[in-house]
């Protein structure tokens, strides 16, 4: 087909499948670093304080 | 239907799940730490909880149903809320001073510039829009659940009398019921922190259910398939419309002949007895129509709220692929949802949860940033499988009796994985579990502390010591979740679940937006343009209920959707602009400068 809507919506659909597929390996791998990274950070006695 | 794989996978998510948001709950020692996770939440952390908030089964289910109708141009506005999370990820647009004034809700910036009691109807304005909205979530997510795996939601298993009401327990309500129990236990102990673990684990299970199904659909039907039969579904179903527009016409004429002959009431019931004999009519002829692509809804014949009976109907393709062209859409449509996708990414408290969570404005544009994209495949994705269900129907001799547009999906789902691996409708289901729970948990945990810090917190004379306030705002998030289980699965309101979403959301969007902006960026807001924000754009969607309401289903005098919703944004600005310069010119109205750490000002932004 040669409307361009159909090519818009095409790209759009393959390249929400392929950022999510990235997704899923990159925040599976960075996100779970931050969680232990911010248990850390909470474990310590002075860690419910915020600065001003 | 689901194996015993299948039900391992739900079960290992499950307790996965709850242990994980039991743990946090040893790190909460302050409302600081419950409500905002000591601000402590970094980009990718943040990117994962806030994409799996953003995507529950409601969701889901209501971009399936535009797929379903619009076919891929009901992704539409997945690519408008993405493209104005991009710019607001990149400007810092209203995020970057909210994020520096250090507040935690959107309302508590409105005190500063307006005083208590604007703080106060605005906190008021968010918890209505923003529950009522959230009370649709747990009929759709049981609707969901049901079709997929085949179980019937009409069944009744037994009855339940509270307070001389009694109320009747199926599958769906228990199961519902349930999943809520678990998703306030951890809420309630481990606030925001228990969230963001939940959350990211649900985002890689949830992700990894659309991913392989996405992947599914399309190898099951051909990209190419796909793209030709929704056109032909959509030209035969014009064809389909225009073959049946004189018998249509000749009964709008007979019942104006009713009506001017025996009054309104009999016309009404003339008009409803000729739709239920030619719904009996297209019933008996579903499979030759779906061989001409049109389909015969008949979810509206024994629907679980009776208000939403109505005979079979022709169910037919738009334009799939053309926005502008497509029926029910449109310029004005476009318009509509291309200035709500910015009230959305700005205004919508659970999503500013993350902004206010993030640990500097530098982490809540980069948490923008990240996500953009991820809210074209939120629309595009679901909205495949919804036009793959209709193509599947289509060409499998109609829907099956009791479905319609919006159950089509799970229905079709259900039909394609269990005849796949075996394993793969476990995870589906367990990754729509996932989405329901994150979006529950962020919404139950944010409107909580809305109820806390704006309408709670103002009224008392003396703050609550740092234990009291935790208490009380976890027994606002349980009175929340109380009060959902039974808006929620007892109470239905008429109408589908995008009119509901829309309306609910347009009270508090409208007028918040509208507040927001003149209260970053406008020094000549005041708290009479506020109180007239607030009053007009709810003014907008409220009249829509009514109008519609009074003037009944087919009268040419109905409000549209994109009518009420441009009225709401266009009111409130006005209000804003009229109500400042009217309050200015008495000399009543309060009016605090713009502080100067509230500005989008780039050297704000600390961090790495």
């Amino acid at each position: 087909m040669s409307d361009p809507f159909v090519w818009f919506w095409s790209g759009m659909i393959f390249a929400s499948i392929a950022w999510y597929a990235f997704l899923l390996f990159w925040l599976g791998v960075k996100g779970g670093y931050e969680i232990f990274h911010m248990i850390k950070v909470l474990s310590r006695p002075d860690a419910g304080e915020t600065p001003p | 239907m689901l194996t015993s794989i299948d039900w391992s996978i739900i079960v290992v998510y499950i307790v996965g799940c709850t242990v994980a948001g039991l743990w946090m709950r040893k790190y909460v020692r302050n409302v600081d730490d419950f409500a905002v996770a000591a601000r402590k939440m970094d980009v990718n952390l943040g990117v994962a909880s806030l994409a799996a908030t953003e995507v529950g089964i409601v969701t889901v289910m209501y971009t399936a149903q535009m797929g379903f109708t619009n076919g891929l141009a009901g992704a539409t506005t997945g690519v408008l809320t993405a493209f104005a999370m991009l710019v607001v990820g990149i400007t810092g647009f209203i995020i970057v001073p909210l994020r520096n004034a250090r507040v935690m809700t959107i309302p508590e910036l409105f005190e500063n510039r307006f005083g208590k009691r604007v703080r106060w109807l605005a906190g008021l304005v968010v918890i209505l829009g923003g529950v009522l909205n959230m009370g649709v979530f747990l009929r759709a997510g049981g609707d969901f659940l049901m079709n997929i795996t085949g179980m019937d939601s009409r069944a009744q298993l037994f009855e339940v009398a509270i307070l001389g009401s009694t109320f009747p327990v199926g599958y769906l309500e228990l199961i519902m019921t349930g999943l809520l129990a678990i998703v306030l236990v951890y809420t309630v102990l481990g606030g925001m922190l228990s969230v963001l673990i939940t959350d990211y684990l649900q985002f890689l299970v949830m992700g990894m259910g659309i991913v392989l199904t996405s992947v599914l659909v399309m190898s099951s039907i051909g990209w190419s398939n796909l793209i030709s039969g929704l056109d032909e579904a959509h030209r035969s179903g014009e064809k389909y419309a225009a073959a049946v527009k004189p018998e249509d016409e000749a009964l709008k004429a007979r019942v104006e002949a009713v009506r001017e002959e025996s009054g309104p009431k009999a016309a009404r019931q003339y008009q409803e007895d000729q739709g239920w004999e030619r719904g009996a009519r297209l019933k008996a002829s579903a499979k030759e129509l779906a061989a001409q692509r049109v389909l015969v809804d008949t979810s509206g014949e024994k629907p679980t709220n009776p208000a939403n009976l109505k005979p079979p109907a022709p169910a037919t393709m738009a334009h799939p692929f053309n926005p502008f062209a497509s029926k029910g859409m449109g310029w004005a449509y476009v318009l509509w949802q291309a200035i709500m996708a910015f009230a959305v990414v700005t205004t919508w408290q659970t999503t500013v949860a993350r902004v206010l969570a993030a640990r500097d404005a530098r982490t809540a544009k980069r948490v923008y940033r990240g996500t953009w994209f991820y809210f074209v495949g939120r629309w595009c994705l679901p909205g495949l499988w919804g036009a793959a269900a209709f193509y599947y129907f289509a060409t499998h001799g109609g829907l099956p009796e009791g479905v319609g547009s919006e159950t089509a999906m799970p229905r079709y789902l259900g039909i394609l994985l269990s005849g796949s691996f075996t394993g793969f409708l476990g995870l589906m289901i367990a990754a729509m579990l996932a989405a329901e729970m994150s979006t529950d948990s962020g919404y139950l945990l944010t409107w909580a502390t809305v109820i806390y810090n704006d309408l709670v917190g103002p009224c008392l004379r003396k703050p609550l010591s740092p234990r009291a306030k935790l208490l009380t705002v976890r027994l606002l998030v349980l009175a929340i979740g109380v009060f959902l289980v039974f808006w929620g699965l007892w109470y239905q309101p008429p109408g589908s679940i995008w009119e509901y979403l829309a309306v609910t959301g347009n009270i508090y969007l409208a007028s918040l937006f509208a507040l927001l902006v003149g209260a970053l960026y406008w020094r000549r807001a005041n708290s009479w343009g506020a109180v007239a924000a607030i009053v007009l754009g709810a003014a907008g969607p409220i009249a829509f209920l009514v109008v519609n309401f009074l003037v009944g289903k087919d009268s040419p005098y109905r409000l549209s959707g994109e009518a009420s919703g441009l009225a709401a944004f266009g009111l409130a600005f006005a209000g804003l602009i009229v109500g400042s310069l009217v309050g200015e010119a008495t000399g009543l109205a309060r009016a605090v400068p713009i502080p100067t750490s509230h500005r989008s000002d780039s050297s704000k932004e600390t961090g790495p």
